[in-house]
């Protein structure tokens, strides 16, 4: 069952150098219980197509196309009903732990805020939830009192997680949250994602490949603002379709840390025809020709090569 | 929708900011222009037309000898005006050399200079300008020299902090890694990156610097006749308030709405400087 | 006799009232360094590692121990014998993001180090650039951009085009990729292999991430607590680690038993870009 559908979305920013196209024509539905992963570079668009979702984009940028959620459209709600969505419904977990929380509250302030003001739990009954709350990502009680700054990033992070599930909400969005952290930090907090997002869907949004491959069912790559593949985990890992999936998987230090040739492009000079194919091993003359379009091949998979 | 991204489209957003900026800008080339814009000699007496009202002759009446308030109040401008404006250059200069070698240095040479600001920010107000101008005698120059000792402290704590900030970075590291001598390292990395806050004190100081002129003036400590400033006129015009008032609200009007001017375009310069440092999008 | 020699260093942070909490950050390390060859640090965070890097880039300076190179004793070496050790021994940070003056455009930044090293006119200091930039595959128009237009990958790689106009021989590379995305990290990585090949270039390479550091290096010392705690060639490490520290950093949420790949060497030759 779908739980969010995403259509046709762009969304332009409006920069010094003229409207930029961030997100190209996304199409992509996040299935109930499902944990679909986003990868792709710097740059390619992905966070923006995250913060799309919470209703979080800048100032100046400019979204059209559907995505829709319980029946409504998203981008046509006024910001009363998409305050009302956050949190309950959609949560995100943003990048940086430090600069997502207040410096000067303590954890426990900043968690307990959730039940005092959003959920109206009654007064007796916040303390007990709060440390239940943290117990569950796995934040000793005996710390709620200590500051961010006392933290380390993992701890922090898992701060981060148990703000975002408080409210119980049906679909997680995470944003590169293992970016920075040690090996074996990282892969605890994996685990901890693996556990709270048994129950409910998430949209796993990550450069680090192997994380995904650990975490989703499904894999979406993107590139300069498109997404060029979509398939399940182990059928992407195993059979990359695409060139640019190929070359990021080469490109892993387990697999011999291979470059991939060039640079991605600024999203102002995107290249004429397929917009990888100026870095493209097997590109054709077609490719520097036609846009291909992104095309169901079966089994969940989806390409987007001519 | 303006230019959000060049910075005088946002300035121009800010628009109490702007219009300050247009009225000091005014009111500079007058002050510069004064021979040309000023229709009468400001030191010319003319007992028979002493504290006459607003009229054609003489745009804003004359006062008790008969001087044209409107040449003087130009002419007052360049004292006014150029006294802001010295003692605040003259102690953001110094403030801003004490506070780069404090943090820059550290240790004892900070402690020092340090101790010495909090000795400066302890003493109460204009008390210590006062008592510097009171001691060395009224005049222009010791006027400047009482308030410059007494304004670059703020400067030097406000440098300091950045250069505190500054110094760990990686591009600072990198120039000593290369060989750089530590004065190349200030000139070239550390003060640029310090400027922003300056830049802001600065435009605040220049109104604070002209009220404290004023006031000073208006005691008898500054400019001395013939030579005058708004707050020297000021003091004159007290005997003759009821008699004639254009005497008292003229200076009194200009001193404010130059003040104002000042501290509206350091609102919108400290606007524009926080948005550029916090503009790390990419997009 | 060695490039590098690191003897017994050690470095201690004193604080509060009167200097009297102390902490030893980095504790009696030793090691080597050949021309050509690359030693690889792994540590956590808050291991030292940055510290190390930067007391053996002559940043800081040692509590105890000493660090002599090239012959030279690095504490004792004074006006021109410490410039030329300064070029010749160079460091890369890991953050891009404050890698570069952010007030300064990119040809101003990489023109740097020739204008505090060599008195050169502004026409050839220009030409020196554009041929660093191309020596590095940066763009033309990248060289009027200001730091925060560039993405990390060409920041990093301008940081590397700006130390190599100095010919140095040693590059301490503190957590270089790590701020990187995967592709990027490939590309600099492969750079870095090929400017070693290139010019017989010896590299400290320090990084939390193992399989970058058994990838890029000849031997390997694990750092933990400011000390190393296992030091020796590199499949040796991997393949049989004595330390249990290093085995925790390994295996850490692997299946035990199941050691880490270690890429050979031969089959990883990289593809030109």
């Amino acid at each position: 069952m779908v739980l969010l559908d995403i259509h046709q979305l762009c969304v332009r920013l409006a920069t010094r150098a003229g409207m930029v196209e961030a997100n190209s024509n996304i199409n992509l539905s996040i299935h109930q219980d499902e944990r679909l992963g986003l990868i792709g570079e710097t740059g390619c668009g992905k966070s923006i197509l995250g913060h799309a979702l919470v209703g979080l984009l800048p100032e100046n940028a400019v979204a059209t196309g559907k995505i829709i959620y319980g029946g409504r459209n998203l981008l046509a709600q006024p910001e009363a009903a998409l305050q009302k969505i956050r949190g309950r419904d959609i949560a995100m977990i943003f990048q940086d732990p430090r600069s997502s929380l207040n410096p000067v509250l303590t954890v426990y302030e900043q968690l307990m805020e959730i039940y005092r003001y959003r959920l109206s739990v009654p007064r007796n009954q916040i303390r007990a939830k709060t440390i239940r709350l943290l117990e569950r990502v796995g934040i000793d009680a005996q710390r709620m009192d200590d500051y961010p700054h006392q933290f380390s990033g993992g701890m922090l992070q898992r701060v981060m997680i148990a703000m975002a599930i408080a409210f119980q909400p049906p679909l997680l969005v995470a944003d590169e949250i293992t970016k920075g952290l040690d090996r074996p930090v990282k892969w605890k907090i994996v685990d901890l994602i693996r556990d709270v997002t048994a129950d409910r869907s998430m949209l796993l949004i990550t450069h680090d490949l192997t994380v995904a491959r650990a975490l989703c069912d499904r894999i979406a790559v993107m590139y300069a603002g498109e997404i060029v593949e979509i398939n399940r985990t182990e059928s992407l890992f195993n059979t990359p379709a695409h060139p640019y999936t190929r070359g990021l998987i080469s490109a892993l230090p387990a697999s011999g840390l291979h470059p991939i040739a060039g640079q991605a492009p600024g999203l102002t000079g995107l290249p004429h025809g397929c917009r990888f194919h100026p870095r493209c091993e097997i590109s054709e003359h077609i490719c520097s020709r036609r846009h291909p379009q992104l095309r169901p091949l079966g089994n969940d998979h989806y390409l987007r090569c001519s | 929708m303006t230019d959000t991204f060049s910075p005088i489209g946002r300035l121009a957003d800010h628009r109490l900011a702007l219009a300050g900026g247009i009225l000091i800008l005014m009111v500079s080339l007058m002050a510069v222009l004064a021979p040309h814009v000023a229709p009468h000699d400001p030191r010319q007496t003319d007992m028979d037309q002493s504290l006459t009202a607003p009229n054609r002759t003489f745009p804003l009446g004359t006062n008790k000898l008969g001087r044209c308030v409107l040449s003087q109040m130009i002419y007052g401008a360049r004292v006014t005006l150029g006294v802001g404006m010295g003692v605040v250059l003259v102690s953001a200069l110094v403030g801003m050399i004490l506070g780069v070698v404090s943090g820059y240095y550290g240790g004892m040479v900070d402690e020092v200079i340090m101790r010495l600001v909090d000795v400066m920010f302890a003493l109460p107000g204009i008390l210590p300008a006062l008592i510097i101008a009171g001691l060395l005698g009224p005049g222009i120059f010791n006027l400047m020299l009482a308030l410059t000792i007494t304004a670059w402290a703020g400067y030097a704590r406000i440098v300091r902090s950045s250069v505190l900030t500054i110094k760990p970075l990686p591009f600072v590291e990198s120039a000593k890694a290369l060989g750089a001598s530590h004065l190349y390292i200030m000139r070239v990395h550390i003060i640029p990156n310090c400027l922003a806050p300056v830049i802001v004190l600065a435009t605040f100081g220049v109104a604070r610097t002209i009220l404290a002129v004023s006031a000073l003036s208006f005691l008898g400590l500054g400019c001395q006749t013939p030579n005058f400033d708004w707050g020297a006129m000021l003091k004159e015009s007290l005997l003759y308030m009821r008699t004639a008032p254009h005497l008292l609200v003229c200076p009194g009007l200009a001193i404010m709405l130059l003040v104002l001017a000042f501290n509206f375009l350091g609102d919108g310069l400290r606007d524009l400087m926080d948005v550029q440092a916090n503009r790390k999008q990419k997009y | 006799m060695a490039l590098l020699t690191v003897k017994n260093l050690s470095k201690c942070f004193t604080s509060g009232f009167l200097r009297k909490k102390r902490r030893w950050v980095v504790r009696q390390v030793s090691l080597t360094i050949d021309k050509g060859e690359t030693l690889g640090l792994i540590g956590e965070s808050g291991s030292g590692k940055t510290t190390l890097a930067r007391l053996v880039a002559g940043l800081i300076k040692p509590t105890t121990g000493r660090i002599i190179f090239d012959g030279t004793t690095l504490s004792s070496a004074k006006g021109g014998r410490m410039r030329s050790i300064r070029k010749a021994l160079q460091i890369v940070f890991q953050n891009p993001e404050t890698a570069f003056n952010p007030k300064m455009k990119l040809k101003d930044s990489l023109a740097e180090p020739l204008h505090i090293h060599e008195k050169m006119t502004r026409k050839a200091v220009a030409g020196k650039v554009m041929d660093m930039a191309r020596d590095l595959a940066l763009p033309e128009e990248l060289l009027d951009r200001y730091p925060h237009q560039l993405s990390g990958g060409q920041i990093q790689r301008a940081v590397l085009a700006r130390l190599l106009c100095l010919n140095p021989r040693l590059i301490i590379l503190d957590e270089p990729t790590s701020m990187l995305d995967v592709s990027c990290q490939a590309q600099i990585l492969s750079l870095l292999k090929e400017i070693q090949q290139a010019s017989k270039m010896a590299y400290l390479f320090i990084s939390h991430d193992l399989e970058v550091v058994a990838h890029m290096s000849d031997a390997i010392g694990v750092l933990h607590g400011g000390r190393l705690v296992e030091y020796g060639p590199c499949e040796q490490v991997l393949e049989a680690p004595r330390q249990p520290h290093t085995r925790y950093l390994i295996h850490g949420e692997r299946e035990v038993g199941d050691p880490v790949e270690v890429p050979d060497r031969r089959q990883c030759m990289m593809r030109q870009c």
